[in-house]
């Protein structure tokens, strides 16, 4: 149990995905420009990278293991993400058209965010179980949520500022990134 | 539904072609990346277990007791098992840190390595630094050792205790479930302490001693390490900078357990090329080890070593270093044998108590009657008022500090009570004129300044107590000291009339002269006897010389009144008449003590024999009448 | 265009790290070191002309429905070529890298160029367009990963080159001078941008 706390504090604050290990930038900075669709982003990459991990657990330890194909690692995971979002796509316009409305613009632009497949690697690298590797996934996701939506917090109010032409956009905003990674470097204390 | 059947097709294909394409590429890299593999996890156990030669990985118990491991390997050198080496990654503060520690069977660890890591120039690499490293360098493979020995790096915790907890759990997993019994292994020296180790090979870990606040007498003294193997001392190094030609030039220098100095090494120079840094290289070899092998006596230390010629300024600048360092090491360091031994001390009365109420006994030691030494023993209020310290002060008949220890005290332990032994302190008083101006220079430890004042008014106290002793001329009522006499024989002057000599020697020119002799015959001066003592390799029992100069400033005879120099080396010297007598025709000057060889094998013999001919031709140089 | 344009376009004009903005995982998270930045723009570069060159030559075969899963398998397949060949030949990059080399199968300069470039164009400016835009890549995270070695660390390459008396500091080499030193990249490069654009629009008017 204090195993599973510690991952969830660890993926959430201390190594937040964005802030720390540098996964998920280029959603973190593309969608970032409104708390609402920074929160549905959040939500969206959430659900599939749960499942995500979920899934690679099984065909890493039941199917590239056995088979002595860890080598098709990458391949095998990048495919079973393109596979899951689409099926993702495909259930939700079926099944919740409203859920789908709220995140099914963000889907398409999932399977590229490196924090998917990252997890995946990630899970595999740190040796976690079935359940670790969820907690991880569902973790590292949240942690990314928290980063997008603060982070699309102060980007509305930074669009209300003066600020020089040379700043505006991507270096100012990646500078206030720069700003909310130290802050988020404070957590490393939390872990002993 | 075609469509579907022709794109799942036309993909499956795609895929087939790319499980080819990446099966050739892995049956090429497969081979290589194994090797990798072999040969990083090789070189990671080689390093941290160098004894083994074959490296066979153990299987780890089921059950998570150890979570954080993640191999062990038993290592053998030529099918004995030397030792284990075993592997964590606990996670730190950007990403895994692995981890390589071995524990050799004896229970001590024997190395640790971290793997590369994830943050190659981040906060967590700094446990990858030699200076956390080490501190699990020969620790006991104990958990409990490693958590009270091994000190966390502060703003790196996140990264320096899941390795501190990773290591406790690899000690945990040797000594529960290997049973391999925790124990100190021998501490391997790296970096400075390997130069150190040259001067003292004993020691197997160095220590340094507080040594700031060193000015004046011992000015070059940059750091004093104390060499211990086990528990014991087994001697000191100086660390020296002394004013050459240029710019200091820095000195290592080491004196042994038996007060013998183990060498001189020149760390850095700046000196002039063709002059003083000639002394760094071969050419100033035969000057440098002209010191090993000396006894650490600041007495007349100097006297029979010679410079490089062209170079005088630098030797004596090291010459005058090493002196620092042998004068410190005898006020300071050297184990004092019991100095109150033979020495009768009787009560003063003081003649002003009421002027120094601190002093509770006033003493004056006799050795043989003659006047040694005044010793005070005083209370003052350090840091606790309701316990004073008590302490003993000993003033010379000169007139000058001679020590000063804590009778009973209770100060901090680390704060206080270290000023008590605080060389810097010390030198401050020692060997000074007791007077209030030197105890109210005394330059107070910094962080103990209450502990530092209450010693200083202890030692006013004892100056304006001995300054009414030495007024009203207490002290020095007793009998008149009686000459020591030494046995002596008959000599070159054949049935002549000796007579003491009195003699004073202040400038400390020739102190190995206890005793002159004028001869006379018939009333007619025809020369001095001398009789010398001097230090060889036994320092215990000393040479004693007796040489006979005529009035021509002529050695006339020299001859060994008692030695106990070891048989086989200097006894043999000594017994040979023609070693002795070779002095006999040659001029009573200084210079001629060089014309008398230094004996290989028996340095320090001759060294002495050398000295007491050459003091005792400065000595008669000093007293014959000029006519 | 010219193929020379189509190289230039990729190093110049829409440079992916300055213009486009586009992989920016890989460009501040390896790039703590001026061999690390290197390495990741090869194994890139390598990546991009292999995989727009194949994505060319089949465009015709490729259906438009299935295009998106056909470019990952492609890209994918190169992508574990350079990670086992980088494994097996050059163990210390391919450590310091880590999982950022599997992790090129998602950066989106690969699927863009993909997508933008070479499914409509033919092979030889496909590979041009793939070279152009990987060296782009290269330079900029080299550029980037140079500056942060030597004010992280006083090194370059490995080798001191700061004077002994610098203090290194190490934020700089920490994630949040990641950020902070590529904002600070992006700024001076809109600003170098800007100039030669004005100086540019003013030519133009002259000559018009």
């Amino acid at each position: 149990m204090g195993r599973i706390f510690a991952i969830l504090v660890g993926s959430i604050l201390v190594n937040n995905f964005v802030f720390s290990r540098f996964l998920g930038i280029c959603p973190f900075l593309g969608v970032s420009k409104k708390i609402q669709t920074a929160f549905g982003m959040g939500m969206a990459v959430t659900f599939v990278m749960g499942v995500a991990s979920l899934l690679t657990y099984f065909v890493q330890a039941h199917l590239l293991i056995p088979l002595k194909l860890e080598y098709l690692q990458t391949i095998a995971f990048i495919v079973v993400i393109a596979v899951l979002v689409q099926l993702v796509e495909m259930m939700l316009k079926k099944m919740s058209y409203g859920l789908y409305q709220a995140l099914g613009v963000y889907l398409p632009l999932i399977t590229t965010n490196c924090a998917v497949l990252g997890v995946a690697l990630l899970n595999v690298t740190e040796g976690y179980n079935l359940v670790e590797s969820v907690v991880n996934g569902v973790a590292a996701a949240l942690g990314f949520t928290l980063a997008i939506v603060l982070f699309a917090g102060l980007r509305e109010r930074m669009e209300m500022t003066d600020s020089p032409k040379w700043m505006a956009g991507f270096p100012g905003a990646l500078i206030m990134a720069g700003l909310m990674s130290v802050a988020f470097s404070g957590f490393a204390g939390f872990l002993k | 539904m075609r469509d579907i059947v022709k794109l799942g097709g036309r993909l499956l294909i795609f895929s087939l072609v790319a499980a080819l394409l990446l099966g050739a590429t892995n049956m090429i890299t497969k081979g290589p990346i194994e090797e990798q593999k072999v040969k990083a996890a090789q070189s990671a156990q080689r390093e941290a277990l160098p004894s083994a030669d074959s490296f066979e990985p153990i299987e780890l118990p089921a059950g998570g007791e150890y979570p954080l491991l993640t191999a062990v390997y038993e290592g053998k050198h030529a099918g004995n098992v030397v030792g284990y080496v075993l592997t964590a990654s606990p996670q730190g503060y950007g990403g895994l840190i692995p981890i390589t520690m071995a524990v050799g069977v004896d229970g001590a660890v024997q190395g640790i390595a971290v793997g590369t890591l994830a943050e190659t120039a981040g906060i967590g690499s700094r446990v990858a630094e030699p200076k956390f490293l080490s501190q699990y360098e020969a620790l006991p493979a104990d958990p409990g050792v490693i958590e009270n020995r091994v000190d966390t790096i502060s703003g790196a915790t996140v990264s320096s205790l899941p390795f501190k907890q990773a290591t406790k759990e690899m000690a945990s997993f040797t000594m529960n479930h290997l049973g391999i019994e925790p124990h100190e292994g021998t501490r391997q020296l790296a970096g400075e302490d390997l130069l150190r180790k040259e001067q003292l090979a004993d020691a197997n870990m160095f220590e340094l001693l507080s040594a700031y606040g060193m000015v004046g007498d011992f000015g070059t003294i940059q750091n004093i390490y104390r060499g211990i193997a086990g528990d014991a001392t087994v001697g000191y190094t100086f660390e020296l900078a002394s004013q050459g030609y240029i710019a200091p030039i820095v000195l290592r220098t080491s004196i042994d357990a038996q007060g013998k100095i183990t060498g001189v090494r020149i760390v850095s120079q700046e000196e002039t090329n063709i002059y003083g840094a000639r002394l760094a290289t071969e050419e100033g070899i035969p000057f440098l080890t002209q010191f090993a092998g000396k006894n650490a006596v600041s007495e007349g230390f100097a006297d029979d070593l010679d410079v490089l010629s062209n170079a005088t300024v630098s030797s004596n600048a090291i010459i005058r270093g090493v002196s620092q360092a042998v004068a410190f090491y005898e006020q300071f360091l050297v184990a004092q044998p019991d100095v109150d031994e033979g020495i009768v001390f009787e009560e003063i009365v003081l003649p002003k108590p009421d002027d120094y109420k601190a002093v509770q006994s006033a003493q004056r030691g006799l050795r043989d009657g003659t006047l040694e030494k005044y010793r005070f023993t005083v209370r003052v209020t350090g840091y606790h008022e309701e316990s004073p310290i008590l302490m003993r002060v000993d003033v010379d008949t000169e007139g000058n500090f001679l020590t000063m220890l804590a009778i009973e005290q209770h100060e901090t332990p680390g704060i206080g009570a270290e000023v008590f032994t605080n060389a810097g302190f010390l030198a401050g008083f020692i060997t000074k004129p007791a007077a209030v101006d030197t105890a109210d220079g005394v330059q107070a430890v910094s962080g103990a300044t209450i502990t530092s004042d209450a010693i200083k008014r202890g030692l006013k106290q004892v100056a304006r107590a001995y300054q009414s002793l030495t007024e009203a001329g207490i002290g020095e009522q007793m009998p008149p000291a009686a000459a020591p006499v030494f046995p002596t024989v008959s000599g070159a002057f054949e049935g002549a009339e000796f007579e003491p000599l009195a003699f004073s020697d202040e400038g400390k020119q020739f102190p190995t002269v206890k005793a002159i002799d004028k001869a006379t015959k018939a009333g007619t001066l025809i020369g001095y006897r001398f009789v010398t003592v001097s230090t060889g390799y036994n320092e215990k029992d000393k040479i004693t010389l007796q040489i006979e100069i005529d009035v021509s400033g002529t050695f006339i005879d020299a001859q060994v009144l008692s030695h106990a120099e070891t048989k086989g080396f200097g006894a043999d010297l000594l017994d040979d008449p023609a070693y002795v007598q070779k002095i006999v025709g040659k001029s009573a000057v200084a210079e001629s003590s060089e014309q008398i060889d230094r004996v290989a094998g028996a340095t320090l013999t001759s060294d002495a024999f050398r000295k007491a001919i050459k003091q005792a031709a400065v000595a008669y140089q000093a007293v014959k009448e000029v006519p | 265009m010219s193929l020379k344009k189509v190289f230039m376009n990729g190093i110049i004009n829409e440079n992916p790290t300055f213009r486009l903005v586009l992989g920016m995982c890989p460009t501040m998270a390896i790039t703590i070191s001026a061999f690390n930045g290197i390495g990741m723009g090869l194994a890139a570069t390598f990546v991009l002309m292999c995989s727009n060159l194949v994505i060319s030559l089949m465009r015709k075969w490729i259906p438009d429905a299935i295009r998106i899963p056909a470019f990952v398998i492609i890209i994918a397949t190169f992508v574990t070529i350079i990670d086992l060949l980088f494994q097996a030949f050059v163990p210390v990059l391919a450590q310091s890298l880590g999982m950022f080399i599997p992790l090129i199968v998602v950066n989106c300069i690969i699927f863009a160029r993909a997508e933008a470039f070479a499914f409509s164009n033919p092979p030889l400016s496909s590979l041009v367009d793939g070279l152009g835009m990987g060296i782009g890549f290269t330079l900029a995270i080299t550029i980037l990963a140079s500056l942060r070695e030597i004010l992280g660390n006083g090194t370059l390459f490995g080798m001191q080159i700061m004077p002994e008396v610098y203090q290194p500091m190490r934020i700089i080499t920490a994630p949040p001078g990641g950020f902070v030193m590529l904002g600070l990249l992006l700024a001076t490069a809109n600003i170098v941008i800007r100039r030669t654009q004005k100086n540019s629009i003013g030519r133009r008017e002259q000559n018009g």
